[in-house]
């Protein structure tokens, strides 16, 4: 999911250097060997793509990451699908990235408001429009992390049947793509700027939560 | 014009005021375009962008696919989506982003053979040779992925009557400006289809791609030097098509002359030519 960060195993501080991640001890064995097998063709197609080494060592490290959080390789009934989706997102992992070095030189606007070295006011303005331009629910939706009996409650008010958090965001994220396509935003503005609103949004929301609970166990100590 | 005929046909029917609709020998076609689009960020930014210039602020649909048709769309792939629904589809970036989301968080076992095709066209356009090009069967010759028709005549509508596939690599272009070195490694995929209705479809990839900034030329000679046809297509994700002055397909001994440039808004780009012999 664009814009969202997942915690797993192998996500926190893994460097990989050039060496074979498949030696990482905190990866299972089963999906290592997978890996192992697939890591140099993937690593010729990414040098092929134009990624320079240190490109292609982050690239694939973040593949498998990515792959490792979101499926098991037994989830794949035979190793050319697997080998196929690690292609897959490995391109799209390398197209980020290049999308985020380039977005720091180019205009990110279509009437040409400068973007460089990150949103400009003018941009923010905008930005700031579209995002109060968003129903408030699908607003808590992104910015808030829910439980199940809101994220029930939310979903009842957005008139949806699915429940779940994950579609919940879909059709919130959906919602907010529309608002900034339709005022011209570039498609490359979601994954970077915005991204990182999300983040800092609901970071801001964890650490507000951790001071509550403090301040009230502080006071229920009193 | 945004992309190849299916897409054609689809905003004719949109801008007539009729609900967009996917002729029966044009689905093959279009399931394809979408399976690109929804597994290459690249493809559907650009793809995004054109229908930003063909629709400005009223896109004709924006909403998130219905829970049922995402949910079919997901677990039973593109096929299961109803003609009107795939139509939509197609003209809706908002959906066919969170579709992306979706299919590249869960892998679902319905979009497996689109993976394998879409890891085929990355190969496609790798050099021979190398320890990067995997051994992945490329015959028959693919189609202009995506864009025109389904590989290997697994999907026989509209499908092309003859196919060529040409790898090119930029020394092996004529400059007239930009540096060939700095993309020395890279290579670029022109893909040739010649369809019984008398047209031919030209699609590049690779470091020849189309899209915004790019432009893409074509001449289609006769063994004599004699021009049969020529086109030019700039700013557009879109294969070239080219009707021939006469019905006949290409022969051996005509060529092609194509030229691309690449002008980016910052400066710099190339403007490159070439020749292919079919």
């Amino acid at each position: 999911m664009s814009g969202s960060q997942v915690a797993g195993p192998g996500s926190a501080g893994m460097r990989c250097g050039g060496r074979s991640l498949a030696g990482n001890p905190e990866w299972p064995s089963a999906f290592q060997a997978w890996f192992a097998e697939i890591e140099p063709r993937l690593r010729g197609i990414l040098r092929f793509c134009g990624a320079d080494a240190d490109l292609v060592d982050y690239a694939v490290q973040e593949t498998m990451t990515r792959v490792y959080q979101r499926k098991t390789q037994l989830e794949f009934r035979a190793k050319d699908a697997f080998r196929a989706y690690c292609t897959v997102v490995a391109r799209n992992v390398l197209y980020a990235r290049r999308r985020k070095a380039a977005s720091k030189r180019e205009t990110s606007l279509p009437d040409g408001l400068p973007a460089r070295d990150g949103p400009t006011p003018e941009w923010q303005l905008m930005f700031r429009t579209c995002w109060e331009e968003l129903p408030a629910v699908q607003q808590q939706v992104l910015t808030l992390w829910m439980d199940d009996a809101t994220i029930a409650a939310t979903a009842e008010a957005l008139g949806l049947k699915a429940k779940t958090a994950s579609r919940l965001r879909e059709v919130a994220f959906a919602g907010f793509r529309r608002i900034l396509l339709e005022h011209g935003f570039d498609p490359t503005d979601w994954d970077f700027h915005i991204g990182r609103f999300f983040r800092v949004a609901r970071r801001r929301q964890a650490e507000a939560t951790r001071q509550s609970a403090q301040q009230a166990k502080t006071e229920a100590g009193q | 014009m945004i992309i190849g005929e299916p897409m054609c046909s689809i905003i004719v029917d949109y801008r007539a005021g009729r609900a967009p609709r996917v002729h029966p020998t044009e689905r093959a076609s279009l399931e394809t375009w979408i399976e690109r689009l929804v597994l290459d960020g690249e493809l559907l930014d650009d793809y995004t962008r054109a229908l930003q210039r063909e629709f400005g602020q009223a896109f004709p649909f924006a909403c998130p696919l219905t829970d049922r048709a995402f949910e079919a769309a997901l677990d039973k792939g593109l096929q299961a989506l109803e003609p009107g629904d795939l139509a939509e589809l197609a003209l809706n970036p908002v959906a066919l982003s969170g579709l992306r989301d979706a299919v590249l968080e869960h892998a679902p076992e319905a979009w497996h053979g689109a993976f394998l095709r879409e890891e085929q066209r990355i190969v496609a356009t790798l050099p021979d040779g190398d320890e990067g090009r995997p051994p992945i069967v490329e015959s028959p010759a693919p189609a202009l992925a995506g864009q025109l028709g389904d590989r290997a005549g697994a999907r026989q509508s509209a499908a092309p009557i003859a196919q060529w596939a040409f790898r090119i690599r930029p020394g092996e272009c004529t400059w007239r400006s930009g540096d060939a070195c700095k993309i020395a490694d890279r290579t670029g995929l022109i893909e040739v289809e010649w369809y019984r209705e008398g047209y031919l479809l030209i699609g590049c990839s690779g470091f020849l791609r189309a899209g915004q900034h790019y432009t893409l030329s074509a001449r289609w000679r006769a063994a004599d030097g004699t021009l049969r046809g020529e086109s030019n297509l700039p700013d557009q994700l879109a294969p070239l098509r080219l009707v021939p002055v006469s019905g006949d397909g290409p022969s051996s001994g005509e060529s092609l002359e194509v030229r691309h440039t690449w002008r980016p808004p910052g400066g710099g780009g190339w403007d490159i030519e070439l020749r292919v012999s079919f």
